[in-house]
């Protein structure tokens, strides 16, 4: 297999209104190559143009210039669609199936359906295995959101688009999902993440993309992007008041007396929270 | 090939159990049956004639009825679909574009079974209320009554054990329509010579029959109209065509008119209560079937290339 997932050169989409008259250019120009194994970011502000390309890339938009190959075939041909999962910005399930009914009805869209177990693992993986018999009307969003991943992947893609997933997730069901992205990665698949949660992009994403205005004006690796060149940091176990003050001089004799500080580096939040939880469930009290 | 009809059944079947569980089709149908047990109560002066009068306002509560409904639930479903972008999740699976309009149109109609069911037993339940040309079979309109009251207290004791309604109803509906049809069958009729049976007119079998492809055409074309995606516009539309439909071999008999005679979809095939027979029924069904195909294919290319942002 081709290690090119998906290629678009000069990619542009143009509405028109009524009289056919060009109204809004969602996407102009853009240049798009997605990697075997890559998990990249599709970030952008409101009306950046990231979802209309995600819907060109799925064929359900046909671009008004520009050229799209997705697993090497036109994104409208179905054996391209064989292997890619999609999960939209909102969950639009059936509110009446149950979310076990949910993934059976898509996996018997695809060509050999989907091995009888794959709904059980699933629903497990997605945290859903206690309400697989429930109707999906009945879920919480998060819920909903979860049997929506899970639909994304239950024909074992290569290439999962994945837009806004972590939306109306509890920070739990954001680092399930962020585990199952990494885990994706790990296994050769691409991932494209549309997002607008700036860190979580930066916790899996390999590469990013930025829109502006439908331009790709920003992109690359987040290791060299994110990179301050000209500034090192030294991480090291907490230490005295009259060590640090003679680790500070040591350093300062040696870099001068620019910028140079010690502090205390502070978690985030959401570590805090998902450890405070864990040590709920195990019975045990605020660390 | 496989994975086509399997996709196809799996579409159909959803659409199927989207019918069934709308809230409007349930409405149709108790409104249809409350009308169907009143009719042949009414005063007519018709000489002779009642139980043959009662009997074509019936096959055409059901023709009627049934394609209405079948246009509303293909609009719902298809429109509904495109609406909410559930249609956007499923065409973003390997599913060719014009094989989903399809489906749904054969789901619809499937979803319409019940309805189709219960008002043709409707009008074979007529046909025995009227047999008499002056006295009302007072045992038949009973029972049908009585059979109704039963189909929806047994809807509400499922709805009460959490099964939707609608669902429920679509179920207990042909039940107690079918058991309260074959305990009438033992009964006779005061003044009248044979059993229950013989009080039925059997004739207007192929007739019933023949309404069903007209309901399924009716879903067909709804469901081609709805992939606009506007609703409103596609019921508008296909209301106008199922009026004209019922008057083609009268408006477009000649002359250029002709084109459209050919273009339109015409519902007289489905509606002779006369002089219906089995070849007919035939028929009826393969223009269904032929113009619902070419109607799709004619409509499947161009949403083959219809956006869906």
């Amino acid at each position: 297999m081709s290690d090119l997932v998906v290629r678009a050169e000069g990619l542009t989409r143009v509405f028109h209104d009524f009289w056919g008259r060009p109204r809004v250019t969602a996407v102009a120009g853009l240049n798009l190559s997605l990697q075997r194994g890559e998990v990249v970011g599709l970030l952008g502000p409101n009306g950046a143009g990231k979802s209309t390309t995600v819907k060109l890339l799925l064929g359900l938009l046909r671009p008004t210039a520009g050229s799209i190959e997705v697993l090497g075939r036109p994104p409208r041909d179905v054996a391209a669609k064989e292997r890619v999962g999609y999960l939209p910005e909102e969950s639009y399930l059936w509110p009446f199936l149950t979310g076990a009914e949910t993934l059976a009805f898509f996996a018997r869209l695809f060509d050999r359906g989907a091995p009888p177990e794959r709904v059980p693992y699933l629903l497990e993986t997605v945290g859903l295995s206690g309400a697989a018999d429930r109707p999906v009307g009945e879920y919480s969003k998060g819920m909903q959101r979860r049997v929506g991943l899970a639909q994304a992947l239950i024909n074992d893609p290569d290439l999962v688009i994945l837009d806004e997933p972590t939306s109306g997730l509890d920070p739990l069901g954001r680092r399930d999902v962020k585990a199952i992205i990494a885990e994706l990665a790990a296994r050769g698949k691409t991932v494209l993440l549309c997002s607008h949660l700036l860190a979580e992009v930066e916790d899996v994403c390999h590469r990013v993309v930025i829109l502006v205005d439908g331009r790709a004006v920003a992109g690359g690796a987040l290791g060299e992007l994110l990179a301050e060149p000209g500034r090192a940091r030294l991480d090291l176990p907490a230490v005295d008041e009259p060590t640090a003050v003679r680790l500070l001089n040591t350093v300062r004799e040696v870099v001068g007396e620019g910028d140079v500080h010690l502090e205390t580096p502070q978690r985030s939040l959401q570590s805090y929270f998902l450890e405070v939880i864990a040590r709920a469930r195990s019975g045990g009290g605020a660390p | 090939m496989r994975r086509a009809l399997r996709q196809f059944v799996t579409i159909a079947r959803l659409a199927a159990t989207e019918t069934i569980r709308s809230p409007f089709l349930a409405a149709a149908l108790l409104a249809a049956l409350l009308l169907a047990g009143v009719l042949p109560l009414l005063g007519y002066i018709a000489l002779l004639e009642k139980r043959r009068l009662v009997t074509d306002s019936l096959l055409a509560l059901l023709l009627t009825g049934g394609s209405l409904s079948a246009m509303l639930a293909a609009v719902q479903s298809v429109g509904g679909d495109l609406r909410r972008r559930s249609a956007h999740l499923v065409l973003s699976k390997p599913v060719e574009r014009g094989l989903w309009p399809a489906a749904k149109a054969v789901g619809v109609s499937a979803g319409l079974a019940p309805f189709w069911f219960c008002l043709a037993l409707a009008v074979l339940w007529g046909s025995r209320t009227a047999a008499d040309a002056y006295v009302i079979d007072d045992r038949a309109a009973g029972a049908f009554f009585v059979s109704l009251l039963a189909a929806i207290g047994l809807a509400a004791l499922a709805g009460r054990r959490g099964r939707a309604f609608p669902a429920a109803l679509a179920l207990a509906a042909p039940l107690c329509f079918t058991v309260g049809f074959l305990v009438l069958g033992q009964v006779g009729f005061r003044g009248m010579s044979g059993s229950g049976w013989q009080l039925i007119d059997w004739r207007l079998l192929p007739a019933l029959v023949m309404a069903a492809p007209g309901i399924a055409l009716a879903a067909a074309v709804a469901s081609a109209l709805a992939l606009r995606g506007e609703p409103l516009g596609a019921l508008l539309v296909g209301g106008l065509l199922f009026v004209l439909g019922l008057m083609t071999d009268y408006l477009f008999a000649g002359g250029v008119w002709r084109v459209l005679w050919v273009a339109l979809p015409s519902w007289l095939p489905f509606w002779s209560p006369e002089r219906a027979n089995w070849p007919e029924v035939g028929r009826a069904a393969a223009y269904a079937l032929l113009y619902g195909a070419a109607l799709h294919t004619a409509c499947g290319a161009a949403w083959a290339r219809k956006d869906l942002p």
